[in-house]
This record gives structure tokens, sequence and C-alpha cells, in this order.
């Protein structure tokens, strides 16, 4: 009688103890009411069931997110570059004080800085450990703030769009900061240009010069 | 032995014959330094030329040999002023290659440009790349459980030998023997008959059961240290640790909303489309990311009317249904670094779950974390009525400011 209670307790004692070790780094484990921990709602970055879609999906064409300015006049080939260059205004409203320009040095060392440096000359980390090259001296290039939001909102050469990383609010603070990395360096001086008027739903395209 | 050290040998060789060759050639037909070439090339030349291929121009490295030097050092210090004079061969290469504009490089010397042309030209003789392998077999480290099988393999011998031993001696004495199964049977069976050893070794079995059956328990729906396997074998370690890019850069979504997103594969192609090769995988794991966006990276394009496939993540960090949280709060709001929950991302080559994300762990961290009010004049008024309320000295706290409500995680 002893014995035979002695043999159970063995043997869930081992079942247990297999119940703890059996979740091995590749797998959830145990989950308690999972109906609990996942709702019917689809959620961020997931796949929709079995159907091979994600909830991630391309926004549909000619729709704006709340917040965001259009920029459609400007095309992103080397016309759309050149007529920004003369006539992209940065709008007015775009705040200009100490603070945002801390916030745009901020966003210019994730988004930028690993490539054109701290100090916009072109030898960020990246260029440093020779993973990637020919990263231009800002000093060298003839650029304006209409060019600058161009580029950061459409790329060019190799260097790609980063539309999807930055409002066009954000592009804005970053083309200020790039501006002031380019006159701080010497050569050609990049005068900042603002819109006369506000217009908050579309960058402003008039020529104010 | 004598091998490996022959092959070491010709190892030394093959190193100094491609040092020697370096150091003698000249670069062909065109006369300049190659190093100081190399260095201007890499500065103004590389982010839209490679030597080998095309990438936003044409590759360079035969580039002497199609054409003359003076109309490339023309070309280089200002295409445009040289397509205006009515240069055919210039308007051609403008329009071959769409109408991209070269930059004017005015700052450059004829010598200058020289020594570019003839870092384009240079090719080292021997080519030969010795492969880097490593010698000497690689010391696994002995996990816990092959130390524990060693150690009771060991004491099951020690425990067959003296019982040899003893049957030996009893041999000599002229008793009779048992076999070691016999002999664990009568103590097994004397001991069972003890009800004190029985009750002893019952309570001992039960405690051990219940302590193991609590942890069970307690890790049910824990996912600590899980690490799936994802479908490109994409390191942190090299990317956030060894280039230090930001997290913010692909994890953009962190900053300003509750998830922090997983980067679509144009944020890879902002650096891949130029990066074709990784230091560990080669192109085998960046050729996943052209897959999935169509792009393709021998003519450096993307590919028109191609069906996109999304790359399917593993999600590692999964918090239940029935919490809410916000990266947004945590991030911007609460000034948190990335590494307080993730843990060292930047030194994993694989993610992992580094914390247990269970509520006793949240509500922990909500305790001991102060709130920066210094700094925050929009709250100025409610600061200065916690200090009063829980004396000036003692630091306001996450839970201080209602971060232990039901309703902030719950609702």
């Amino acid at each position: 009688m002893l014995k035979r209670r002695l043999v159970l307790s063995i043997s869930a004692a081992i079942v247990g103890s297999l119940l703890v070790t059996s979740c091995g780094e590749d797998s959830r484990g145990l989950e308690f009411m999972p109906d609990m921990y996942r709702g019917p709602a689809i959620e961020t970055h997931q796949p929709i069931g079995d159907s091979g879609l994600t909830s991630v999906r391309m926004p549909v064409k000619g729709t704006i997110p709340r917040g965001f300015r259009a920029y459609d006049e400007y095309s992103a080939d080397q016309a759309g570059y050149d007529s920004a260059r003369v006539s992209l205004r940065m709008p007015s409203d775009i705040p200009r004080d100490e603070k945002s320009m801390e916030e745009a040095a901020e966003l210019y060392m994730i988004f930028c800085g690993q490539c054109h440096g701290e100090k916009g000359d072109g030898q960020g980390i990246l260029v440093k450990n020779g993973v990637y090259l020919g990263v231009p001296n800002y000093a060298d290039r003839d650029i304006n703030m209409g060019t600058i939001f161009h580029v950061i909102t459409y790329g060019k050469g190799v260097m790609g769009s980063h539309a999807s990383q930055l409002t066009p609010d954000e592009r804005w603070l970053v083309t200020q900061h790039v501006v002031k990395l380019k006159n701080a360096m010497g050569g050609t001086t990049v005068i900042e240009t603002v819109a006369a008027d506000a217009d908050t739903s579309v960058a402003v395209t008039e020529i104010t010069n | 032995m004598r091998k490996r050290l022959i092959d070491q040998i010709s190892r030394l060789s093959f190193t100094i014959i491609i040092a020697l060759t370096s150091l003698l050639a000249t670069a062909q037909g065109v006369e300049g330094d190659v190093e100081h070439g190399k260095s201007l090339y890499n500065a103004n030349c590389a982010a839209c030329h490679k030597l080998d291929k095309k990438l936003i121009g044409p590759a360079l490295g035969d580039i002497t040999e199609k054409r003359e030097t003076d109309w490339l050092i023309s070309w280089i210090r200002d295409n445009q002023a040289l397509r205006n004079s009515g240069d055919a061969d210039a308007i051609a290469v403008f329009e071959e290659y769409n109408g991209s504009l070269m930059t004017a490089f005015p700052q450059l010397s004829d010598q200058d440009i020289m020594d570019i042309l003839a870092y384009t030209a240079y090719v080292p003789e021997d080519k030969v790349v010795v492969a880097e392998t490593p010698e000497g077999p690689v010391a696994s480290e002995p996990s816990n459980t092959t130390t524990i099988i060693v150690l009771g393999a060991i004491l099951l011998f020690l425990v067959i030998i003296l019982a040899r031993v003893k049957n030996v001696l009893k041999q000599i004495k002229g008793l009779e023997t048992n076999t070691i199964i016999e002999e664990a049977n009568v103590v097994t069976r004397t001991a069972l008959k003890n009800p004190r050893i029985v009750t002893f070794i019952t309570i001992l079995v039960a405690i051990v059961l219940f302590q193991q059956i609590f942890v069970a328990l307690m890790a049910i729906g824990v996912t600590q240290d899980y690490q799936p396997a994802q479908p490109i074998a994409f390191s942190h370690k090299l990317h956030a640790g060894d280039n230090k890019i930001d997290c913010n850069y692909c994890h953009y979504g962190a900053r300003k909303s509750m998830v922090s997103n997983v980067p679509s594969a144009n944020v890879c192609m902002n650096c891949h489309m130029n990066i074709q090769e990784g230091p560990t995988t080669g192109t085998e794991e960046i050729a996943k990311i052209y897959d999935a966006i169509g792009f393709n990276p021998e003519i450096m394009e993307y590919i028109e009317g191609y069906e996109q496939k999304p790359i399917k993540w593993v999600r590692i960090h999964d918090l239940p249904d029935l919490s809410y949280f916000s990266h947004a709060q945590h991030v911007t709001a609460g000034g948190l670094a990335c590494q307080t929950c993730h843990g060292p991302v930047e030194e994993m080559e694989e993610v992992y779950q580094y914390s247990p994300l269970t509520m006793e762990w949240c509500v922990t961290c909500h305790r001991e974390t102060e709130v920066k009010v210094e700094s925050n004049e929009y709250y100025a008024e409610m600061h200065k009525s916690l200090k009063e309320k829980y004396g000036a000295d003692t630091k306001i706290t996450v839970e201080m400011i209602g971060g232990l409500e039901c309703g902030k995680c719950h609702y």
C-alpha cells in the first residue's frame, strides 16, 4: 500500500518537472484562457487569420493622413528637384524656436546622423566604419531648403525616401537643422526661406523671391 | 601537423605577394596616386558609382579604357558645361541614364581627377582572396545537463566497482556472493518496512512536487526568453550595436504611436539598395529583402509590376489583449530608453524577450520609477500639489500620479 503511494508520488513529480522544462526557447509555452489574450480585433502588424493578408496595408491612393500636408506638386525626378529648388518654401507655421530646434537636432541624429555625420560633413559612423561610402559633405553641395525637403521626401541617388519615417512637419524641422549645419561649415550660406502665409494643407508653392 | 605548417607557410607567402604587388603595381595607362585617388573616390564618387557594377551611374572599373582622359576630366569637373558645349558623347551618356544629373566637382584639380582615374583603373595583379577560416576545434561549453549526466555515470561506475570489491572480499572469506540488483532489492525492502523512512521520503517528494507545480503554474502565459527563428537572419548586434543605428530609425513608430512598428522593406532599402553584401551572411539574407520588395540588384532597379510579399517576422513581445500599453507614453513622455524593457538588444544577434512582461514587473517599475517633474511646466500645478501631499523631499513616482490605477491599463 505504502509502496504504491510512493510510486504514484514519484511519477507525479516527474510529470510536474516535465511541465516546467518542456517550454523551449522556440515555443511560447502554456497559455491560460487564450480567448482573454487574443481578442477578435486585428492587431497591428499581424497576419489576418490564414487569409495570407496582414494588417499592414498601403494607404488608399490619394488619401492624406490627418495632420499631414500633401506634397504632390513636385515630382520625384530631376524636374521636381529643380522646381523645388526654385519655388518650394517652408510653411510659416512650422516652429522655429529653440526648443523645436533641439528636437530637430534629435531627429537629425536619429534619421540622418549615422551617414551624414553629426556636423553634416558626411562622416557618420557608417561612413567611418566603411559600410556606406560616398556620403557628401553639405558644404560641397549647392542645396537650399526646397531641395533639402525634396531629397528627404523622395531620396536622391542611393539615398532612399524618408517620407514613411518622418512626417512633413518633422521633415521641415530636419531641413532647418541641415541648413544650420551647412551654414556653420561656411562656404555659400543658405538663406532660410519661409512662405508668407501659413497654408496647413498644401506646402506653399508660389515663388516669393 | 606538418600539413598545417605547410598551409600556414603558403598562406603567408600569398599575403606577402599581395602586399608586394599592391606596392609595386602602377595603374595601367593612367599615372596617379592610387591611395589618394581611393580616398577621393570614396568621398565623392562612391555614392553613385561602383567599380564592378552599375549603381546610380555606370560602373567605373574600366572607364579609362572606354574614354579619353581629357574627356573624363572635363566631364567630371562640370558635365553640364560639357553637354552644353554640344559634345555628342556627353549627351548620349546623359540620356542613357534617364537624365539623372551628376554633380559637378569644380573643387577637384586635374591631379585629383587623375588620381581618381588611377584608382578606378588599378587592379591588384594577384587578386587572391585568402579565406580566413578559424583554426582548431571550437571549444563548446559543456551544458549543465551534460555535467550532471557525466557525474551520474561516474557515481554509478564507483558503485559497481565497490560492489565488485565487496564480492571479491566475500569470496576470499568463502561467503555467498550477491549481484548488485539483489543487494539493491534487499536494501529497498528493509527501508520500505521502516515507517519513518517512508514518511520522510513521502514528505520530501511532496515538497519537491508542489514546488515544481507552483513554478510551472507561474510560468503559464509568461514568455520570457522566447526566441523564435525569424525569416531573415537580421542581426541587431550588427545594426544597432556595431553601426550604432538609432532604434528609432527603423522603429520610428515608437516615438509617436502605441505600437513600435516593425519596419517595412522600404526602410531596409534606404541602406540596402547600396549595401548588397553583409559581413556575416553575404548576399543570402539581403536577397530576401529584394525578393520581398521586388528589386533587381544587378541592374539596380525596382521590378515593374512586381507582386510584393510581406516579410513574415515572428512577433516576440506580445501583451495579452486585456492590457493596454503605449510606446509613445513610455518613450516620448516618460523618456525611457528602449533597453529598460527590451534589454541589451544592441548585443543580441537574435532577439529574445528580455523582460517577463508580467503585471508584477510593470507594477514594480511603476512603484520605483521617478517622474521628471522639474522640466515639465504643463503639469507644474499638479506637481506642486503632489509635493505638498507627499512632502518636498519625496521623489514623485509613477504610482503617485496614478500609474497603478486599474483603468490605466485595463479597460
